[in-house]
């Protein structure tokens, strides 16, 4: 019978233990509703970034209040399809990486922007096109927006560039490097003496991928393109002789090398600069230093749009409008973060302001200007986040050893497992 | 040379202790260093970084919410569990009716289906009953767990005697009224057990939760934690912060639970 | 017990009992199984609306050269795993019945720690620790002197798979000793001092007594695992990147069920592929019941 009495003061111990928590979830959800006009719009974003909006927002807005839930990249898409299934609980507005972005834009789950009480053509002519492309549907309906535009970008340690270049001025050190060629040959002599050319070959996939003729689908077919194919002997050279870090984009060895003194640079848009590079820099700020490569390109990107059938559409808007178009406030976020953004006046203002002091005092937003007025082709696809990481593990694959056919070979044959409905060849 | 032997024995033994353990012990002290120490040297003694490094967890996601959501699971589960455990094996140890055999015979089976393998189905049928997002399809399947009463059965035909059911019958309890007030209690250590070993499995349940819940604020730790990774990316810190925490309760709970444990375990296993 | 002293009208009081549990069975065990074999013969994005197909997905699946590679995957990682595991359970188990250990029990409680924590956390932790040349564990071994240190773990693809069936042995050995020892425990210590008098060393004590009559306790530990390990998705999908890099080493059937369905929405053929593994299931549990039982007939 002890054992009994242990036993019922075991459950009820944990029934204490539920019902505190029920209690303390259900009073903080019941201060949430306790005001009965005040909006809350849920938004579902990859990261934090979003948040820093929100204070502004709801400051500026009285009676509309932002929840951001975080889900990353790879969950997101999921976890939509799940909500959207079921009618219930889909956010007011989502976001999703760029290479994702066209299956949910495709999809009609966003609303078109351009349909009241939404109004983007106003503001047209101030977003950049490129940027304004990647979330408009093949129809032409603009469905998606980032904050951000994000051409390509190199972003490197001016010490490494004297030592081995023999100068650190941006457009010298882009000239230097404006063809696979040149850069081998760079990386190899820094191989010597024990430095990483660049972070991870991932970055310089991006780069080749964000800059090819093909999309990856053209009318059902499968293409890939002649300078991805090239590109697996570059990436093979970089990996096996240890141009690179060796480990992923993202992983804690790959920051920490901003502060190493072993890694030449990071071949990432502006956002591989606020994200990594310039939070992470301590000692060596003031050591770094962007230009923009020869080729130009836009890469990767948080876009974000709203759901069609939304029932605060005004309010989501405003919100949209509060993040995206509007002048001061993007002013503000790009001059903390170091970030470059998608409305035109607000890029030459920054263009005008005090230089970055992780950069030695240089303001790159000018060149960032100038890379944003190339014209650049439409190569989005629905199908981009799933092939472009087929390819990587079929880059992986031959930089492993084996054949290069084969690679091929194994990537197609994960494409057409994959998406049975595409013609692969 | 048995002493030599003994000797090796205990070697061995305590080698393997530590490899239990010195996993949790270097997520307690890394959740106490910066990310770039992490990476820079390795370390023994912990540092002074936790409380930035829980900070950080924080802003991006609520742990201690996918504590409680995972108790909220895991509560009603096994007190279902334990209950009904012992309802049905009430009705297996001290009735005669017909098909009972065969009855008994799909409890025994249900212990052998895999499960992952029908979540496509669990899927869609939660969908056609309106449950995504919601816990109810984590919390009903307590009431048809097999180990439950299976134990709990056996448990019944042990110590409850069918003279002191039918004593209680002559007084004029109902069937359901002796079960409540004659025979659950005479088992409730046994259902103690089944509650407390039944809690582990559901709190470490993963891939049901995966694809049923949508809604981050409802994930339980197990979703969370995986989450994290894609969320903090490289802050090696938070992500520790994040696990020690999702390990140190259970280790915790553990220490005094671990006979309960340990019996319930062995059910299955001794037949 | 006895049958008289319940008249018939009572004893239907017991499909009462049992009604709950077989409700609930039928709806959350059975009928999800059941339909995931209807849907094996249907196309489904998720939230369109559902086409029958036929055999198509199963015909899609003998062109899928993935998918056996995911079958031979788990099937590696599995028996990687499952051997050694039970190789220590018996070992220790053999210790602490035939040796006094001190602390045999908070030993025996350790062991069985890993079991408890989430598998999802565990995936997570050996990522971490041992993701890259800085890492924790590779900075313990070249600590410890290990030439080969730094060890990309997961760059290679058995080095990867390897880790994945450590990992496994970690989180289960424990139980399997408690289970093990469980069976022990069941065994009269009559027939153990008749081997004794018989002049048998505790070796071959276990091999002539004990072994063979904890044979059903090995049986029921190899179908559970079996079934188990068929399916393994936690570990596999937390330590890389849940693709099953690199190449696709730790991709497991769960795990490319998984992203047939809820990753590339095609819930018809992640179905198909769910039944054939059922079936791989079935046919492996038979197999290992057959040739265990076979055993005894010899």
């Amino acid at each position: 019978m002890k054992k009994g009495i242990k036993a019922v003061l075991v459950i009820a111990f944990m029934l204490a233990l539920t019902s505190g928590f029920l209690f303390a979830q259900s009073a903080s959800e019941s201060k949430d509703s306790s005001s009965q006009d005040v909006v809350t719009l849920e938004v579902w974003a990859r990261g934090d970034e979003i948040k820093q909006w929100v204070p502004g927002f709801e400051a500026a807005n009285p009676g509309i209040k932002v929840n951001v839930t975080v889900i990353p990249d790879q969950e997101m898409t999921p976890k939509l399809i799940t909500v959207l299934g079921s009618g219930k609980g889909v956010p007011d507005l989502f976001m999703q990486e760029a290479s994702y972005i066209t299956y949910l834009v495709e999809a009609g789950c966003f609303a078109d922007l351009n349909k009241a009480p939404y109004h983007i053509n106003d503001y047209k002519d101030n977003i950049w096109d490129a940027i304004l492309k990647v979330g408009t549907d093949s129809t032409g309906v603009v469905r998606a927006l980032t904050w951000q535009a994000n051409p390509g970008a190199i972003i490197y340690r001016r010490d490494i560039a004297k030592e081995f270049l023999g100068t650190d001025d941006p457009a010298e050190v882009a000239s230097l490097l404006d063809t696979d060629e040149k850069m081998l040959e760079v990386a190899r002599k820094m191989k010597e003496k024990g430095v990483s050319f660049v972070s991870c070959f991932k970055d310089l996939y991006d780069s080749k991928v964000a800059s090819r003729t093909n999309p990856w689908v053209v009318d059902g077919k499968l293409v890939i393109d002649e300078q991805l194919i090239d590109f697996m002997d570059m990436a093979k050279e970089i990996i096996a002789n240890g141009y690179d870090l060796g480990v992923d984009q993202w992983a804690s060895e790959w920051i920490a090398a901003v502060e190493s003194d072993s890694l030449f640079c990071y071949i990432l848009p502006p956002w591989g600069y606020q994200y990594v590079v310039k939070p992470a820099a301590d000692k060596t700020i003031g050591k770094w230093a962007i230009t923009t490569p020869s080729t130009s390109y836009i890469s990767g990107g948080s876009y974000l749009g709203i759901y069609e059938n939304t029932p605060h559409k005004e309010e989501a808007w405003k919100f949209f409008e509060y993040v995206m178009l509007n002048d001061d406030a993007l002013y503000e976020y790009a001059k903390n973060s170091g970030d470059f953004v998608v409305l035109k006046s607000v890029c030459e203002k920054l263009a005008q302001s005090e230089g970055e002091e992780v950069l030695g005092g240089q303001n790159p937003n000018g060149m960032f200007i100038e890379a944003m007025n190339h014209e650049f082709r439409s190569l989005n696809t629905a199908y981009d986040s799933q092939l472009n990481d087929a390819f990587v593990s079929a880059i992986k694959a031959y930089a492993a050893g084996i054949d290069k056919d084969a690679a091929i070979e194994q990537f197609k044959n994960d494409v057409k497992t994959a998406f049975p409905d595409l013609i692969v060849e | 040379m048995e002493k030599v032997l003994k000797v090796l024995i205990y070697a061995f033994l305590i080698l393997l202790l530590v490899i239990c353990i010195l996993p949790f012990y270097l997520v307690i002290v890394n959740s106490t260093y910066s990310s770039i120490d992490i990476v820079t040297r390795i370390k023994f003694v912990p540092g002074d970084r936790f409380l930035e490094n829980y900070g950080k967890l924080q802003e991006l996601t609520n742990i201690w919410r996918g504590f409680a959501n995972s108790l909220l699971i895991a509560v009603p589960y096994v007190l279902l569990t334990g209950y009904f455990g012992a309802f049905a094996g009430y009705g297996f140890a001290k009735y005669r009716f017909k098909g009972r055999g065969f009855f008994f015979c799909i409890v025994l089976a249900s212990m052998m289906l895999p499960s992952q393998l029908s979540i496509i189905g669990f899927y869609k049928l939660n969908l056609k009953l309106g449950l995504l997002n919601t816990y109810w399809p984590f919390i009903i399947p307590g009431i048809a767990n097999a180990s439950a009463v299976f134990f709990l059965k056996g448990m019944i035909e042990q110590t409850v005697p069918t003279s002191l059911i039918e004593a209680a019958r002559m007084e004029g309890y109902s069937e359901l009224g002796i079960f409540n007030r004659i025979v659950l209690p005479c088992v409730m250590p046994g259902v103690a057990t089944m509650c407390i070993f039944n809690f582990v499995s559901c709190w470490n349940n993963y891939l049901a939760p995966l694809i049923v819940l949508s809604d981050a604020k409802k994930f339980t730790m197990p979703i969370l934690i995986s989450t994290i990774r894609g969320i903090f990316l490289a802050n090696y810190g938070a992500m520790y912060v994040a696990i020690a925490i999702s390990v140190v309760p259970v280790i915790v709970v553990y220490l005094f639970l671990s006979k309960y444990i340990i019996n319930g375990l062995t059910i299955g296993a001794v037949k | 017990m006895s049958k008289k002293g319940l008249a018939s009208k009572t004893n239907n009081w017991g499909y009462f009992f049992i009604a709950p549990f077989i409700i609930v069975f039928i709806v959350f065990g059975l009928y999800p199984m059941v339909y995931t074999f209807q849907l094996s013969f249907q196309k489904w994005n998720g939230f369109g609306a559902v086409q029958n197909v036929g055999f198509e997905n199963f015909k899609r699946i003998i062109a899928d050269s993935t998918f056996p590679l995911t079958v031979k995957n788990t099937l590696k990682i599995w028996l990687c795993d499952f051997i050694p595991q039970l190789g220590f359970a018996l070992l220790l188990s053999m210790i602490f019945t035939f040796y006094r250990i001190k602390g045999m029990k908070v030993f025996r409680a350790v062991y069985y720690l890993p079991n408890l924590i989430t598998a999802a956390s565990i995936g997570l932790l050996f990522n971490i620790l041992m993701n890259g040349d800085k890492s924790t564990v590779n900075q313990l071994l070249s600590m410890l002197g290990v030439k080969s240190a730094p060890i990309a773990f997961f760059k290679s693809q058995s080095m990867t798979q390897a880790v994945v069936s450590y990992i496994l042995w970690w989180m289960w050995f424990g139980y399997t000793t408690v289970i093990v020892m469980a069976g022990i425990t069941s065994i009269e210590p009559d027939l153990y001092e008749a081997a004794q008098i018989d002049g048998c060393n505790r070796w071959q004590t276990f091999v002539r007594i004990t072994l063979p009559l904890i044979r059903p306790t090995i049986i029921y530990i190899t179908i559970t695992s079996v079934i188990g390990g068929m399916q393994i998705f936690d570990v596999p999908a937390n330590v890389t990147n849940m693709q099953g890099d690199p190449q696709k080493a730790i991709l497991t059937s769960s795990m490319y069920v998984y992203q047939h369905g809820f990753k590339n929405n095609s819930f018809g053929y992640a179905s198909a592929l769910s039944v054939v593994l059922f079936v791989i299931i079935a046919a492996l549990s038979y197999l290992a019941f057959k040739t265990m039982k076979g055993k005894e007939d010899r």
